[in-house]
């Protein structure tokens, strides 16, 4: 079998010892971890997240990949990435920002927080010696997108926040070589190191997994409050920004759940910020939940609609009119996708070419 | 007394397999928990035979029959809520220690309660001048009955609730009526009351739907019913239909991708237009609806719940196209291989944490299923395990045995990765296809699916995805079957969070081979301390304990293992199974206390040995069909042999001191019982295997017949 979107790709990103260029390593990385401080009479606190892990020596934070080692914070991940794909931009969800390219994807190992419904718990939930990474450091990651063309690196996956060093540093290399840098995060940092790391990235995409606080406390294991206060500083600062949120039966799929949401994005964010409501499929600890019905995405597209918002999608139903781009002014269909295929695009830059309209994103 | 020790057992092996089937249901069918629940039992049932025996007045067993059947159906319905108070979501997964430890507890009440009642059975007995063998004899008499009725009734025509009421309301009444004396009209008045309101909580509230309405509050539940193999409930929202089997979802409608993943893929390789179809599993949730947009095919769905096929008429339409047969998938196989062969064969049994799917994806079960397949049929074997981003681990670790066997099977395998990974098997050379022919191929259905189709699959079969699949797979080593069942193991293992003691656990059995050395060597100590002990003769009946209790317990979980992995039909069958060996303990108990003599141990030892070899030479060649009455055969044989050992046992340790307190004994026995219930199918098996496991019960049981003959006679 062959043929894809990855054709131009050769063996080399396989992922697979023996077979590409990249080799597995059991070393973890040593290089100083940012947004830390010492604590009068030993140990250190992160203040990368809002967990503000305090860490005795030898000892980790929640999320299993920083180490203090003699009171200075270590990141355990730097350069270790345990996945590692091509994806279409369309499958992280990005449906705004270059349609139809590809976008060089990779993770480590760890997470702050620890939803029961996670896709990719086997690496979040895991710590670095538990998983098989591969040793590319930034300058690597940055040549192999020169090299085949891709145009973006997306921190994907599990958590980027907590391999933020990495990815930073691998933004800021791309930045210079012409390579885009797109996170998709559950957006659990803290104002600072968010701040300096947006003038690295191009695109940002957030699972917002509720608008409850109760949900996020006893599903998410973490807080709504500084989710929603990062959702503000990435608009305010102008990146580029959609949203993503799960519907997992009866735990967050109520109308009024909808409909608070549809109404916060309105105001906080505003009507062009687009969201894709995806199905929950049975993983992890809900393994024995049943998927989301597509009457319930419906239900959410209709509140949503109602409320106003202009860009609202449906996730993985092909062939839905939810799944593709449609003009606010005109109704035109500016991007019509079937799954992660574009079948056609009606845009001219970043306008309808009907109505000449304004599409917000990056075409 | 032998009418109340009758009823004693029908109340305590009634409701321990009653409780059994429901901790199975309850904890998400697996069966991993049957030597937990069983070691539970036993523990229960010694502390409170214990403490009524030391109770200073008798207890009124009238009233004690009244509160424990009541206590019956109760421990049931708590039992099934239990996973409420232990999550936070209904459907959140319970680690597998949890759920051993909960079906220990769960036999707490009943088994204390049975063991009670026979301490003052027995007391009562000791006024009329019966022996406590002959109330043992009672007792076991009255465990066959209630496992010959819980066997037909529960699954078939009630549910296991409802099967609970019916032994309660039958021990309300008759402890009533097999009291020495006539029952007072007080009495009479309280055991009726008790005996209408236990009817109406069933029949008027519908007691089963009831206790799945409060549990699956934010749903509607359509219906909720018991099958011969399963508990099963239908749920409804936003227009779809979730189907629960155990508490887990089997199926949702519609479910147009699950459909789609099911049946397009095999037919990419079969190049005919006509195309015969046998889906194990169930067509209603979507394979039917499919069918009909794709008329060249003719499928058969083979699923053994015939009653589910019946509750989902109303519910989920039904498609004519779509020819069913109620009928295990063993027995299926055995009958029709000679009638009909099929080109697509469609495994769609869930994820291979029980013995029952286990026991499919083997190389034996594979070879029956060939028989029903063209030469050049393809064999489909989907999987929940995502292989889409990477392959973890345990990921390799689960699909490496799966891989294994249908590479054992078949000529030839090939993989899918993706969110649920497919593997696809068959003896012709088909599946070298490229992905522009794959796409021709699909393009020229009848039907245009929306899934499985260039839309996702550019990316699904995306060769870097492809070749890290086959790396994984290509390292693996070992393989799953009816021998060395892996699979529910690692299974579990995989479901643990990372840091969980599941993982801890699991990983320590596997990681070397240390626990079966670290038993043998318990034993071999016990044995030589026994033997050269001062008073050998004497002594070394603890060790004739420890034998009986680990040999008979650990054949009676085989034999539920075999069972289970072969016909599928435990859990309704358990109950005549459980019910046959407490009857043989209690012949062989009884007999052997009247025969009184030495030659009793060496008869026991050498019943126990010649059944264990004759069960590791014949339990691969037994039909499904016959299944069950060569367990009922087998079990029958070693709980008479081990109810013969016990009495040896006593007759030598105590030999001389027959007004001794017993207690030693029994201890020593419940010891070599919980090895044998924790240690058999639960730790030993998937790490040496069904064989060896065998092997090394007769070289015990051999080990201590030659013992028991060279040491000779007691005194
Ligand atoms: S990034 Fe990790 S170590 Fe730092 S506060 Fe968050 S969870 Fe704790």
């Amino acid at each position: 079998m062959a043929a894809s979107h990855t054709e131009l790709l050769p063996e080399f990103m396989c992922g697979v010892e023996n077979a590409c260029a990249f080799d597995f390593t059991k070393q973890l990385s040593t290089v100083e971890a940012r947004y830390y401080r010492k604590l009068e009479g030993g140990g250190i606190e992160c203040e990368l997240c809002p967990r503000h892990c305090r860490v005795t020596d030898l000892e980790r934070g929640y999320c299993g990949v920083r180490e203090n080692r003699g009171d200075t914070y270590i990141t355990l991940v730097y350069g270790l990435p345990c996945a590692f794909n091509i994806d279409p931009i369309e499958k992280k969800p990005l449906y705004h920002f270059y349609p139809g390219t590809a976008a060089l994807s990779l993770a480590t190992a760890g997470c702050n927080v620890n939803c029961k419904f996670c896709q990719n718990w086997e690496i979040s939930q895991s710590r670095p010696e538990q998983t098989d990474n591969l040793d590319i450091p930034p300058a690597s990651l940055v040549d192999v997108c020169k090299s085949r063309r891709i145009p973006t690196i997306a921190y994907t996956y599990s958590e980027p926040i907590i391999y933020y060093e990495y990815m930073y540093d691998t933004a800021e290399l791309g930045q210079k070589n012409g390579i885009k840098s797109v996170m998709i995060t559950g957006g659990y940092i803290e104002e600072k190191p968010l701040a300096d790391l947006i003038r690295q990235l191009d695109a940002i995409k957030v699972d917002l997994k509720s608008i409850r606080e109760d949900y996020y406390r006893d599903i998410v294991g973490g807080e709504l409050k500084p989710v929603l206060d990062r959702l503000i500083q990435m608009k305010t600062a102008g990146i580029w920004l959609e949203l993503v949120y799960l519907v997992v039966p009866t735990l967050n799929d109520t109308d009024a759940e909808f409909r608070d949401l549809a109404r916060w994005i309105k105001k906080y964010l505003g009507v062009d910020t687009p969201i894709h409501f995806s199905r929950f499929h049975p993983q992890y600890l809900l393994r024995h939940l049943p998927a989301t019905p597509q009457r319930t995405l419906e239900r959410a597209l209709g509140i949503c609609k109602a409320e106003g918002l202009q860009f609202v999608y449906l996730g993985n139903v092909p062939g839905h009119h939810a799944e593709s781009t449609y003009c606010p002014k005109c109704g035109q269909i500016l991007i019509q996708r079937r799954g992660y295929r574009i079948v056609q695009n009606n845009l001219n830059g970043n306008r309808c070419n009907e109505c000449n309209r304004e599409i917000p994103g990056r075409f | 007394m032998r009418r109340r020790a009758f009823l004693l057992g029908v109340y305590a092996t009634g409701g321990q397999v009653l409780l059994l089937r429901e901790l199975i249901s309850s904890l998400h069918g697996g069966e991993l928990i049957i030597g937990t629940s069983l070691f539970g039992w036993l523990i229960w049932v010694a502390i409170g035979a214990t403490l009524g025996g030391r109770s200073k007045r008798p207890t009124v067993t009238t009233a004690l029959f009244l509160a424990a059947s009541i206590l019956l159906p109760v421990m049931i319905a708590v039992t099934r809520l239990v996973p409420l108070l232990l999550t936070d979501v209904v459907g959140e997964l319970i680690p597998l220690s949890t759920a051993a430890l909960i079906s220990v507890i769960a036999m707490f009440p009943i088994g204390m309660f049975s063991g009670w009642l026979f301490s003052s059975i027995a007391r009562e007995g000791s006024v009329t001048g019966d022996s406590i063998v002959t109330v043992y004899l009672w007792e076991g008499i009255g465990a066959f009955a209630a496992g010959a009725v819980a066997v037909v009734l529960a699954g078939n025509i009630l549910s296991t609730l409802e099967t609970a009421v019916a032994i309660a309301l039958l021990v309300i009444v008759l402890a009533l009526f097999t009291n020495e004396r006539r029952p007072s009209s007080r009495q009479k008045f309280v055991h009726g009351i008790v005996a209408v309101g236990l009817l109406v909580v069933v029949i008027v509230f519908n007691a089963d739907l009831a206790i799945d309405r409060f549990k699956y509050d934010s749903y509607s539940v359509e219906t909720s019913f018991d099958t011969p193999y399963s508990h099963q409930t239908i749920l409804t929202r936003d227009s779809s239909v979730i189907l629960l089997t155990d508490n887990v979802v089997e199926a949702t409608s519609p479910d147009v991708q699950a459909a789609e993943n099911l049946l397009i893929p095999p037919l990419i390789y079969i190049p005919e237009d006509e195309c015969e179809v046998l889906l194990i599993g169930r067509a209603e949730f979507g394979i039917a609806q499919l069918a009909d947009s794709l008329p060249g095919l003719h499928i058969t769905a083979i699923d053994p719940r015939a009653k589910l096929s019946a509750g989902l008429v109303d519910i989920v339409p039904s498609h004519g196209r779509v020819f069913k047969v109620e009928s295990d998938v063993a027995r299926f196989a055995t009958r029709m291989s000679e009638l009909t062969k099929y080109d697509v064969v469609i495994l769609d049994v869930g994820e291979p944490g029980t013995y029952r799917v286990s026991g499919i994806i083997t190389s034996e079960f594979m070879a029956a299923l060939k028989l029903l397949m063209k030469t050049n049929g393809v064999l489909l074997l989907p999987t929940r395990y995502d292989t889409d981003r990477y392959v973890t681990t345990e990921t390799k670790q689960l699909l490496g045995p799966i891989f294994n066997v249908l590479r054992s099977s078949f000529d030839h395998v090939t993989i899918w990765p993706g969110a649920s990974t497919l593997l696809l098997a068959s003896d012709n050379d088909c599946f070298d296809i490229e992905y522009d022919s794959i796409i021709a191929c699909i393009d020229s259905l009848p039907y245009q699916p929306r899934y499985v189709s260039d839309s996702y699959l550019f990316d699904r079969l995306d060769p870097l995805k492809i070749d890290r699949l086959w790396a994984a797979l290509n390292d693996a080593n070992l393989s799953n079957s009816l021998d060395r069942p892996i699979l529910p193991h690692y299974q579990a293992y995989y479901r643990a969070s990372p840091e969980s003691f599941d993982r801890r656990f699991i990983a320590l059995m596997f990681s070397g081979r240390t626990v079966p050395y670290v038993i043998g060597g318990i034993l071999a100590i016990m044995l030589a301390a026994t033997v050269w002990s001062g008073m050998r003769r004497r002594t070394f009946g603890l060790f004739v304990y420890v034998v009986a209790g680990i040999v008979s317990l650990s054949l009676e979980l085989i034999a539920f293992y075999v069972h289970q992995s072969v016909a599928g039909s435990l859990y309704s069958e358990v109950a005549i199974l459980i019910g046959v060996f407490m009857l043989g303990l209690s012949i062989g108990t009884y007999f052997a206390h009247k025969a009184g003599d030495f030659g009793v141990e060496i008869g026991s030892l050498v019943t126990l040995l010649v059944a264990g070899l004759w069960y590791s030479h014949t339990f691969r060649n037994i039909q499904p069909d016959v299944l069950l009455i060569y367990h009922i055969g087998f079990l029958f044989v070693t709980a008479l042999a081990t109810g013969g050992l016990f009495v040896a046992a006593t007759n030598r340790y105590y030999y001389g001191r027959s007004l001794r307190n017993r207690g030693l004994g029994y201890a020593v026995e419940l010891i070599g019982s919980a090895i044998g219930a924790l240690a058999a199918t639960t730790i030993l098996l998937p790490i040496i295997g069904l064989s060896a496991l065998l092997i090394s019960l007769s070289v015990v049981t051999g080990v201590t017949l030659v013992c028991s003959i060279v040491i000779g006679r007691p005194g």
